[in-house]
């Protein structure tokens, strides 16, 4: 995961998979980098290189914006391919999380 | 470059073995003329007489073809042993050409002696039958073999087998037992008899009067008789992988007993094993040489059986798949269903295994293995149908260990109905309860069966929740389908 800000944006890149056997060391990175950057306004979570989804990446995308917006920061999810798309409106996941 | 021309084309040319050409030819390269000649007769060993030192011309000339170079003034000795060697070359090259000549008639004679018969127009079942087999020889002269033999009263017989060796001792010693099969099985013998006797025949007379091997000659043999009046399927395997079942509820099971291969240990042979023939199945059995193509990939053998049997016959080493191919490979395929059931058809198994999932990576090697038997078996599958398949497995296999089960172990078996149809059967290894209804609570959201609802084209639940059966159509596109069929049958563990 790569982690730049700008202009009060955090921008985090994921260009792995966000599955079962990533999100623990994901959510380690996803919570130092929100220690690091407490003065942002906005969390971007660019998931544009993310080729899977499963249930618990879902679930991680879910904890990032509630851990987001507990820090009175906006959280926006951004790049999603058009099969994550797909599995989004399966799920129902805006009714968790704003998508953008 | 004339006379060159004429020469070759002279009757007597086969008795050269070896022209010794100038550099220059009447000012002409004499390397081109090496050229020339390597191209109508490539067994014939050229040496290049040059007055140069040049590396470039040694280069060159290697490059040409060449086999050695004299720099003149010639010395008697060296020119003598340099004769030598190259007519060894060329009488060497030449004595194989004959050997593999040999070697391909032997093969051709043995098809003629022992046919592959067409065997089931022959049969009288009950059933819709379908026999396919691939066979893919290494080398010129070998010892695999896979033959069907029809016997009376609704049975077939299948008798698979790997001689040690690929010269044409193998290849004698296949033909010599697919003969005596023939032979024995004509005089209603049975094909435990028939094994029993070969194999003492290998150990008491083959390998016990022969003292010129190291290593005894050995058959890897395997026989399958299916019995289509008592619906039994009976097997007999001596070294060989042992046969896959695969019934129309995706229970897989190996057939057979691991036992040494025919020849090696005085004394009975392996034990015919008999299990009930299912309703609807399908039987794979594979030579070694299966396991040994694409290997470090982990591919599933029956993955690789099935990407085999698509391999057209007249390709062979130019297939991607079977390049560097090390050793012969066969698959037999024998699928059944109920004549004219709709319901049941043919079925091709592509994957099975076991996926622990207590380890956090063995997943994520179960998926790799799912994947590469996806693609093998279904080039043309659009990457975000079979990603969505790929993730349904996955999330069945999560919530199989989830929710419940100790052993944090789950079976699969992956495989096609009919044209279009792949069905996915995850089962865990103890009682798990597939969660049916999805609800929430604040720490966690059950999202598995939700996208496993959103992708599948039907899920099948055993009664006691153990099994779940996931189906989809491969034919689909990516749209927003109508909600998925859930039912609820009992499905036979």
């Amino acid at each position: 995961m790569k982690a730049t800000i700008e202009d009060s944006h955090l921008t985090l890149s994921f260009e792995e998979v966000l599955t079962s056997t990533t999100v623990q060391r994901l959510r380690r990175q996803f919570i130092q980098a929100l220690d690091e950057a407490a003065s942002v306004l906005c969390v971007n979570a660019d998931i544009s290189q993310v080729e899977m989804i499963d249930s618990q990446g879902l679930n991680f995308i879910i904890g990032m914006f509630n851990d987001a917006r507990a820090r009175g920061k906006d959280f926006r999810l951004c790049g999603a391919s058009e099969a994550n798309r797909r599995l989004f409106a399966i799920v129902n996941l805006q009714e968790y999380v704003n998508l953008s | 470059m004339q006379s060159v021309r004429d020469l070759v084309r002279n009757p007597k040319w086969e008795c050269f073995d070896c022209a010794l050409i100038a550099e220059k030819i009447n000012g002409k390269p004499g390397l081109e003329c090496i050229a020339w000649l390597l191209q109508h007769d490539p067994h014939i060993s050229c040496i290049l007489l040059t007055q140069s030192h040049s590396t470039s011309l040694l280069l060159q000339a290697m490059r040409t073809g060449v086999c050695d170079v004299l720099v003149t003034p010639l010395d008697p000795q060296t020119t003598s042993h340099c004769l030598e060697r190259a007519l060894n070359l060329a009488r060497n090259r030449r004595g194989l050409i004959n050997v593999s000549l040999q070697a391909r008639d032997a093969r051709e004679l043995h098809k003629r002696v022992v046919t592959d018969i067409n065997v089931s127009s022959k049969i009288v079942a009950p059933v819709d039958l379908r026999l396919e087999t691939a066979f893919f020889p290494a080398m010129e002269a070998g010892g695999d073999f896979i033959r069907n033999f029809p016997l009376d009263d609704n049975r077939i017989l299948t008798i698979s087998g790997d001689v040690s060796g690929h010269n044409l001792s193998a290849g004698f010693l296949s033909a010599y037992f697919l003969g005596m099969c023939r032979g024995m099985l004509a005089s209603h013998r049975s094909p435990e008899a028939i094994f029993q006797e070969f194999h003492d025949i290998l150990v008491e007379e083959w390998n016990g009067n022969n003292d010129r091997y190291d290593i005894p000659i050995s058959v890897s043999a395997s026989f399958l008789l299916l019995d289509f009046s008592s619906k039994t399927i009976s097997c007999c395997c001596n070294g060989a992988p042992q046969p896959i079942l695969c019934d129309e509820y995706l229970n897989t099971s190996i057939l057979g007993e691991c036992n040494p291969p025919l020849g090696w240990f005085a004394g009975r042979i392996a034990k015919t094993v008999s299990v009930a023939m299912p309703e609807s199945g399908s039987i794979v059995c594979y030579s070694d040489g299966l396991l040994d193509l694409d290997d470090g990939h982990h591919i599933c053998p029956l993955a690789k059986a099935d990407a085999v049997l698509g391999i057209p016959a007249e390709e062979s080493a130019t297939s991607g798949f079977l390049r560097g191919q090390r050793d012969d490979v066969f698959v037999h395929r024998i699928s059944w269903a109920p004549n004219h059931s709709k319901r049941m058809r043919f079925i091709r198994p592509i994957c099975n295994g076991i996926c622990h999932v207590e380890k956090a990576e063995s997943i994520d090697e179960c998926q790799k293995r799912w994947d590469k038997a996806l693609q093998l078996s279904f080039p043309g599958l659009a990457k975000a149908r079979r990603m969505e398949i790929l993730l349904c497995c996955r999330e069945a296999a999560l919530n199989a260990v989830e929710h419940g089960s100790p052993v944090k172990t789950c079976q699969f078996t992956i495989a096609c109905h009919g044209k279009d149809r792949l069905c996915v059967r995850v089962h865990a290894s103890d009682w798990t309860g597939f969660i049916q209804n999805v609800q929430k609570d604040n720490r966690h959201t059950p999202f598995g069966m939700k996208i496993i609802k959103g992708y599948a084209d039907s899920i099948v639940y055993d009664a006691t929740n153990n099994i779940i059966l996931l189906e989809f159509l491969l034919t689909a596109s990516n749209r927003m389908k109508p909600p998925t069929s859930i039912q609820t049958v009992l499905v036979q563990a």
